[in-house]
């Protein structure tokens, strides 16, 4: 995006939890421009304010926590600031969570950017007994501070004008950590030598701070250095003096990162004001027992289990609205057009009219699903599980925080891989991305509720719980078998702040539930309706030429389509040991592009309406107990839709998702193999 | 460490009590849930309080870990642990009354869904639903939930 | 010395070591956890991840001892999980 029609551009900084999604949504009114950050897979945000006249570009800056080499969001952060220099930076700082906050603020600051603070949640700092002097604090730190309370958009005024003035009137403050005399003489030393060979790099970056960067070997300035003619002189002597350094104070990195946090100290103390006598914390109060080893769990099984029965229960009436209306009515109604030919007709109600309602059919109970979800999520539990199954997903070499994209997958498996995005450590998050596929996505529910209710009765209930629980023991022993192997690395650990829990925030909440559910309309539904276009064709087709929409209705005719053709002979071969039939293989290839089709495809090959499809397949005889299980189990484990592939992808390339598509298919034929040798030798049939 | 709201501290005289009979309750009726998906997936026939109690596993869970926090915070008070009873009074009041929402969420949905589908549900059956052990115990935690709050919102901070 | 993945509930520690990683070193240290620097150890069931926060100059004392529910301002809470708090060597200061 380039400047053009804007006359100016600001960047939102700040760590994690400050409040700087509402911020931003304050001064942008809500308007923004989603997209990426150039050649990563980081979500950038981009609005627009008005102020003073001025029409201001506001660029919406990852949540880091310092400006460092070492992660991808820090670099984006750091190349912005530099490269596009926006007129203002403007930093969150948290009044209940100040040290971090002011941290990146003062790496902001030595990286020479135009820092206004907006020195937010100070009603919540109030609370805990203390006031924040913020005019000691401007005058400490040389930068205008402005107190707000974002969810009541007290101080956003205030904020606006700050920011229009400081447009105008550029404040710098290179200088504000002092590091003391011996490191302060090398970082003279290295900034000498800069400015006299290589006087073009001060105009990019201040030179102290590309001394500070390169005592603390910053691999990317060390990079952008060494690639300049005199690089090597400049690397040489920055080389000698870190030795040097090295002898008297130790590493220099963290000594320097250790004298940022001692100003950081010092300026807290001269502005922290005690107001009151603080009382118990309620976050404290309620951790005490939610984050018990033994308290805690059930706790949290008891929500999971009432947010699933909000998911599918509560959203009946909407489920059940879209599929009168649209698999009813319409496809009725497309059906009665005249004067149109057969193959048209047809083609609009069976194959488009389907494909769209097989999409928006299951859209209520993913969107109650990731509803639910983003109120528990926004009022700050979601950490709390992540803590409660740390220690058991610590055997499987795996973050606590894996647990977050896999529930995500119970609704939709495509957020579901998204979400792994969370995950700090390279090898975890491609960990996670490749086994959250194995959750138990809501698509496949129906062939459960389908197949499990004609063939096991009573036990389907039983049946279908132990399919999810099947889910997430594959997902943690695929987790660990990849984290042996492919994916080595000692676990870096899980760190995680946890946020006081806090009423959920409206906006908040609305966003991220339409975020994800976006991704499932989008993505998901595209692939769905193509989808059942296809096997709309591929049904009504076939090597005999086209047989006309009746072969939807009559099962005779559809075994001559490609679809019967395709299902006989993955029915013989593939298939034969685990004794499914013909129609059942079909089901499976198509499902192999959408688990929502599975259901719908079936229910054409029988040639009824899915309402009558259960007891058809219970008449059928096609499956017994055993081979039911092992179909579930099947339609469990192997490749998710496409969509989901697709994702996959997305975040770790074409290879790794070819790798997901041969392990999941492998996986799941074995599984299901083993059920039917396990089941036979055990008695069953 | 001071936790000096007498006046509230007599309240407790009634709250810990109804904890115990609550929590005996919702305890027996997860049992009697979990005794009921038993019997129903062997087929058994008849079950236990099929008016109330559903053969569910879910349910019993969510009961069973309702009245295990109740007994809990009894079992804190009577080890002074006075802060931990409150927090553990709060969850299980609270989990009490969100399984209680969801089931009245769920009988208006499904009286919604009536009306979709044309299948007409009669006024016995959401009768009964209404009347279900996880809504009709939640009713009664509800205006419990008094208590514990305002003794919350004098001695906490909520953020 | 023992691992933060021991301390006791409710108590303060000093860290006195940290044997990790560079990668882990450096990103405790950037959220403020360094040698030296004093812990309030919120929840703890050892060993086991850990939840704490940093105590500062502002810390609250209340009649003479820590509270053991009273928020210590200014810094937000950490969850660290088991094997980044075995990787963390700290010595106790203060017994809950």
């Amino acid at each position: 995006m380039t400047n053009e029609g804007k006359r100016a551009r600001i960047a939102l900084a700040g760590i994690p939890n400050v409040g700087k999604s509402l911020i931003f949504n304050r001064l942008t009114g809500g308007r923004a421009w989603v997209g990426n950050w150039p050649g990563v897979t980081v979500e950038k945000k981009v609005g627009t304010l008005k102020v003073n006249g001025i029409e201001v570009e506001v660029v919406d800056l990852p949540g880091i926590y310092s400006l460092t080499a070492y992660s991808v969001d820090e670099l984006i952060a750091r190349n912005f600031i530099v490269e596009e220099k926006p007129d203002v930076v403007v930093c969150i700082v948290s009044a209940i969570n100040l040290e971090r906050s002011l941290y990146l603020a003062l790496s902001l600051l030595e990286l020479g950017a135009n820092v206004i603070i907006d020195l937010n949640m100070v009603d919540l700092a109030e609370k805990e007994g203390y006031r924040i002097n913020y005019k000691k604090l401007e005058s400490i730190l040389g930068v205008p501070v402005i107190p707000t309370i974002a969810p009541t958009g007290r101080g956003i005024d205030k904020l606006k004008e700050a920011i229009g003035k400081a447009i105008r009137e550029k404040k710098v403050q290179i200088r504000i950590v002092d590091y003391g005399r011996i490191v302060e003489e090398a970082i003279s030393k290295i900034e000498e030598t800069i400015r006299s060979l290589a006087p073009e790099l001060t105009e990019k970056y201040p030179a102290r701070w590309i001394a500070l960067k390169l005592l603390e070997e910053d691999s990317d300035i060390v990079g952008k250095v060494s690639k300049l003619p005199v690089g090597k002189e400049i690397l040489d002597k920055a080389n000698q003096l870190r030795e040097m350094l090295k002898e008297k104070i130790g590493d220099p990195e963290s000594y320097i990162v250790e004298r940022r946090y001692e100003r950081v100290s010092e300026v807290v103390k001269a502005v922290v004001e005690k107001v009151a006598i603080p009382k118990v914390s309620m976050t404290d109060l309620l951790d005490s027992i939610l984050t018990h080893k033994v308290v805690g769990i059930p706790f949290a099984l008891s929500v999971i289990y009432l947010l699933f029965r909000f998911a599918f229960e509560v959203s009946a009436p909407l489920v059940d609205l879209v599929d009168v209306a649209i698999n009813g009515y319409l496809h009725d109604l497309a059906l009665g057009i005249h004067g149109l030919p057969e193959w048209f007709t047809s083609l609009l109600a069976d194959g488009i009219i389907a494909g769209v309602g097989a999409v928006l059919v299951f859209l209520p109970v993913i969107a109650f699903f990731f509803l639910g979800f983003a109120v528990l999520e926004d009022v700050g539990y979601m950490a709390r599980v992540a803590f409660l199954v740390d220690k058991v997903f610590h055997k499987f070499n795996l973050p606590g925080k894996t647990v977050i994209p896999l529930i995500i997958g119970f609704g939709c498996n495509v957020p579901g891989v998204m979400a792994a995005r969370g995950i700090e450590d390279e090898n975890e998050r491609k960990t996670t991305a490749l086994i959250a596929p194995l959750a138990s996505c809501n698509a496949r529910l129906p062939v459960y509720l389908v197949i499990g209710g004609a063939i096991l009765g009573a036990m389907a209930g039983f049946a279908i719980l132990s399919l999810y629980v099947l889910g997430i023991i594959l997902a943690l022993i695929v987790g660990l078998l990849l984290r042996r192997t492919l994916f080595k690395g000692a676990s870096t650990g899980f760190i995680m702040e946890l946020p006081p829990y806090m009423a959920p925030r409206l906006g908040n909440v609305a966003i991220k539930t339409w975020e994800r559910t976006k991704r499932f309309l989008f993505k998901a539904g595209t692939v769905i309706f193509l989808a059942t276009l296809i096997v709309w064709f591929l049904s009504v087709t076939g090597p005999g030429g086209y047989l006309g929409p009746e072969a939807l209705e009559n099962p005779q005719l559809i075994r001559e389509s490609w679809v019967g053709i395709l299902g006989r002979s993955l029915a013989s071969t593939v298939f034969s040991p685990m004794g499914w039939d013909w129609r059942a293989a079909v089901a499976l290839f198509f499902g192999f592009i959408a688990k929502e089709i599975v259901v719908s495809s079936m229910a054409i090959l029988y040639g009824v309406g899915e309402e009558k499809l259960m007891d058809v397949i219970a008449e059928n005889q096609a499956f017994t107990p055993l081979t039911a299980y092992a179909y579930m189990a099947f339609v469990l484990i192997y490749v998710p839709c496409i969509a989901t592939l697709a994702m996959v992808r997305n975040e770790l390339g074409l290879k790794y998702a070819i790798l997901a598509l041969i392990y999941e298919v492998l996986l799941a034929y074995i599984v299901s193999l083993s059920i039917i040798g396990i089941g036979s030798a055990l008695g069953f049939s | 460490m001071e936790s000096g709201k007498s006046i509230f501290k007599r309240y407790m005289y009634v709250i810990i009590p109804m904890e115990v009979m609550l929590g005996l309750a919702y305890l027996m009726v997860g049992l009697i849930a979990i005794i009921n998906w038993y019997l129903g997936t062997i087929g058994a026939g008849e079950i236990l309080y099929p008016d109330y109690v559903p053969g569910d596993l879910g349910v019993s869970l969510v009961m069973l870990s309702i009245g295990f926090l109740m007994i809990l915070s009894v079992y804190y008070w009577f080890r002074r642990e006075i802060m931990k009873s409150l927090a553990a009074t709060i969850l299980g009041l609270g989990l009490a009354v969100a399984a209680m929402v969801m089931q009245v969420l769920v009988i208006i949905a499904s009286w919604l869904n009536s009306i979709i589908v044309n299948e007409p549900i009669t006024y016995e059956e959401l009768k009964l639903g209404f009347l279900r052990a996880d809504a009709l115990l939640g009713y009664t935690a509800l205006p419990l939930l008094y208590v514990p709050l305002r003794i919350l919102r004098k001695t906490t901070i909520t953020q | 010395m023992m691992p933060l993945a021991y301390a006791r509930e409710g108590s303060l520690v000093r860290v006195s070591a940290i044997r990790a990683s560079k990668g882990l070193y450096r990103r405790l240290h950037e959220l403020g956890i360094m040698e030296g620097k004093i812990l309030r150890v919120i929840k703890a069931q050892g060993p086991g991840p850990v939840i704490i926060e940093i105590v500062n100059s502002i810390s609250h004392v209340y009649g003479g001892v820590p509270c053991p529910y009273c928020p210590i301002a200014t810094g937000g809470r950490l969850l660290l999980g088991f094997g980044v708090a075995m990787k963390i060597m700290v010595e106790e200061v203060r017994s809950p």
